[in-house]
């Protein structure tokens, strides 16, 4: 059994392609994915538009409403969403927006009721969130406005408007992360990127044991007849795997933690124990695809690539059809052993117990035993019809 | 003749490759498509988010406050166990999630009457924190609304909230500005830039397997053998390189047609061809890199990965599955050197037209312009590898 286990570390050692894959990939990416984040989140939260403005008299006499667009204002304002620019009018702004210069722009009319007027290709192109935003700002500036009145209309004539009228800010929200740590849209991409780690690692478990099979030369020939029990040289290929299949994931952790800084939220030793039933369901996986005959190690990373797609890898359009599935065929998507390797690093960043991601073990423990269990079926068949 | 109907042959024989990457990729990418919604553009629908509100208090404001947030979003009933709004949040099922603390209302109109700050709320904003962050701006404007009510008027809780659902009205309207093009449905956008993975993986990875089978050293030796001229030979090689890639596109571009863009081949046929000629631009690419690897004469292992690592690269970097306005100012200056930006470029340009010009279309026609010269370039490196490598193996 050790000399299998060596000889399988050592030819996977010599595979260049090999190594290509499961070592090189996941850092590249990772350096990929840094370049990506460094500017998504200020993309994500700041949803900033163009708009226009169409100077009439009934704008100009709005003071309330000046002041509201100051302060949305990117120019001037502390929290600002638009870039404001200014029009004669409105023949003027639906230029602007013909030519591509502004995104919407907004008009007062005489009666005083404001309108916003928005671009069909800003709105085909940015989505409809930057000008709800831009209304939704604008609607609390007439709420405020409205409910002035309706307090002078009632308070008594003659009695006094308490100063609080004028500020307006007596009730706070503060803002919790009621999850173990703040929720990250990036951690999701390198969970995937790990899971995915493991699931082109199963190529290096399908080599090794495909290099056992008397079918496959000389050497396997010799191997199936030498003195050794089959079962020992099958573990020692199985453990040989894992060990490299293990040292590739750490390696592509360890990078992540220390270069790309990525934040796991926990310590050491359940990162390990997610890493290593990960890369033992990805070898168990190779061993099972080892044992089919004209497998090729480039139908691993095929059907690899494949299930990355559902654990939302491949960008938000995928992340979407894996959070639909999982709503709607949950059982669909924890069947994936890829998702299964992804939920175990989720639970950790974001659960307090461990409960979601000793389930996510079990799982993956699970799956390796049936994917052993029907490659020992096969295994035993192949060596029986050839003998 | 014979030795493309060989090649083909090759191809054919390879077809899990097909499947996997071809066929299945692009099914999921044409789901994918389907799932986004279609976006009408010509009328304005406000962005829905999910919110949930956890109400520990249930007193008239908590609840007056909790309805506000749930209008004209979509609401998410949370059991309140920290388990429940754990998942809620690291999923992102919930955008928002406000948590109003039980004796909220009573606290509520005390400080209002002495002037005090009202017991504060608590909030969660998942990572889509645009959307969270609209729906705080409601949530905050309301309940300082109910404050000012409460410190002015005074009166009971139903007071305080008639008073200020009487002051919340008047919206701002709004309107679409058409434009004079009509855009593309978003989401064969969103189908066309995912495709670019699918064509760049399969055609890649199809070709260098072509090219290995080839090169393998006894049927390399045969090949060189034969009366056929070099010529003959490598145009074969060539043409079924382009058939290959022809093959790709074709499936991608016309299932996206067939599926997602339908009415856009009568109401925007000039950007829809657009679409098709950025993908057709990228698809060349793609055959010119799997030549490439088959010159540079890569084992499947590795040339698999070297399709997979650029075909992911280029993805990302060109903005196909984050969009280009996601991508941060320095990594933009790198994607320059992508050929999938320059037909991201092209599609989301296409997508969204104000007016079809000839000098808007000649600007996007020079984006797929500048892919089809990536092409050009990679093409003469493998040539220029093989001449090499024959040269190599004949000296």
């Amino acid at each position: 059994m050790l000399a299998s286990f060596k000889t399988t570390v050592l030819s996977l050692l010599r595979n260049k392609s090999m190594l290509l894959w499961a070592l090189l990939f996941p850092i590249v990416l990772t350096c990929i994915f840094m370049g990506m984040f460094s500017g998504i989140e200020s993309a994500y939260s700041a949803v900033g538009s163009d708009l226009g403005i169409v100077r009439s008299a009934s704008y100009g006499s709005n003071e309330g409403l000046q002041q509201t667009l100051r302060s949305i204002s990117l120019s001037t304002g502390k929290n600002g969403i638009v870039k404001l620019s200014y029009f004669d009018s409105e023949a003027a702004a639906r230029k602007a927006i013909a030519d591509e210069k502004i995104d919407s722009y907004l008009t007062v009319s005489n009666a005083g009721s404001i309108s916003l007027h928005v671009g069909q290709r800003s709105l085909g192109a940015n989505g409809s969130l930057p000008t709800t935003i831009l209304a939704s700002a604008l609607n609390s500036h007439l709420h405020a406005t409205n409910a002035v009145a309706v307090i002078m209309a009632r308070v008594t004539p003659g009695g006094s408007v308490p100063a609080s009228l004028a500020s307006g800010d007596g009730v706070s929200i503060k803002r919790l992360v009621l999850t173990k740590n703040a929720p990250d849209p990036d951690v999701r991409y390198y969970f995937s990127l790990l899971a995915m780690t493991a699931g082109i690692g199963s190529a290096a478990a399908m080599l090794s044991i495909q290099r056992l099979q008397p079918t496959e030369g000389a050497v396997g020939a010799r191997q199936s007849v030498s003195s050794t029990p089959r079962w020992l040289m099958l573990v020692g290929a199985l453990l040989g795997s894992w060990l490299c299949q293990f040292a590739c994931m750490l390696a592509a952790l360890l990078f992540m933690a220390l270069v790309a800084r990525v934040n796991f939220g926990t310590g050491a030793a359940p990162l390990l124990l997610a890493i290593a039933a990960s890369s033992l369901t990805g070898c168990a996986a190779g061993a099972l695809l080892g044992t089919i005959p004209h497998m090729e190690d480039g139908m691993v990373s095929g059907i690899t690539c494949l299930l990355s797609l559902f654990t939302g890898l491949y960008g938000p359009a995928s992340q979407l059809i894996t959070d639909s599935l999982e709503a709607t065929a949950p059982t669909l998507i924890h069947a994936n052993p890829l998702w299964q390797m992804t939920n175990c690093f989720y639970s950790l960043l974001y659960y307090d117990l461990y409960g979601p991601f000793l389930s996510s073990i079990a799982a993956l423990l699970a799956m390796t035993g049936i994917f052993l269990a029907i490659a020992a079926f096969r295994m035993r068949r192949i060596s029986h019809g050839q003998l | 003749m014979g030795s493309y109907k060989t090649s083909m042959r090759i191809v054919l024989s390879h077809r899990v490759y097909i499947v996997i990457y071809l066929v299945l990729m692009t099914a999921v990418g044409l789901t994918i498509g389907m799932l986004t919604q279609p976006g009408s553009t010509a009328t304005f629908k406000p962005t829905v988010t999910r919110v949930a509100v956890v109400d520990h208090d249930g007193s008239t404001l908590s609840r007056a406050l909790a309805s506000r947030i749930y209008k004209g979003n979509e609401k998410v009933t949370l059991d309140g166990s920290k388990r429940a709004t754990q998942d809620a949040i690291a999923k992102d099922s919930v955008s928002y999630l406000l948590v109003i603390p039980e004796g909220w209302g009573d606290g509520f109109m005390a400080a209002a009457r002495s002037g005090k700050k009202a017991p504060t709320l608590n909030s969660s904003v998942s990572y889509s924190s645009g959307e969270g962050r609209l729906v705080e701006l409601t949530a905050s404007s309301y309940s300082n609304m109910l404050y000012q009510m409460a410190a002015t008027l005074g009166g009971s809780q139903e007071d305080v909230v008639s008073a200020s659902d009487s002051a919340w009205k008047g919206d701002v309207s709004v309107d679409v500005v058409k434009s004079k093009a009509t855009p593309l449905p978003a989401s064969l956008r969103v189908a066309a830039e995912f495709s670019s993975y699918s064509i760049f993986a399969s055609v890649t990875v199809v070709i260098a397997v072509l090219m290995q089978a080839l090169n393998r050293p006894e049927v390399a030796r045969r090949r060189m053998a034969s009366s056929q001229p070099a010529h003959v030979r490598s145009a074969s090689l060539l043409a079924a390189c382009l058939t290959i890639a022809l093959v790709a596109w074709i499936f991608n571009f016309g299932l996206q047609v067939l599926l997602l863009g339908r009415d856009a081949t009568t109401t925007a046929p000039l950007q829809l061809a657009m679409v098709g000629a950025a993908e057709l631009s990228y698809s060349l690419f793609s055959a010119a890199v799997g030549f490439l690897i088959g010159q540079i004469g890569l084992s499947e292992n590795a040339s698999n990965a070297v399709a997979n690592i650029f075909g992911m690269v280029f993805s990302f970097m060109g903005g196909a599955w984050t969009g280009l306005s996601l991508l941060p100012d320095s990594l933009l200056a790198v994607a320059h050197f992508m050929p999938s930006y320059w037909t991201t470029l092209a599609i989301e340009g296409a997508s969204n037209m104000e007016t079809v010009t000839s000098a808007a279309m000649g600007s996007l026609l020079g984006d797929v312009g500048i892919c089809a010269l990536f092409s050009v370039a990679i093409l003469l490196v493998g040539l220029v590898v093989g001449r090499d490598r024959s040269a190599g193996r004949s000296s």
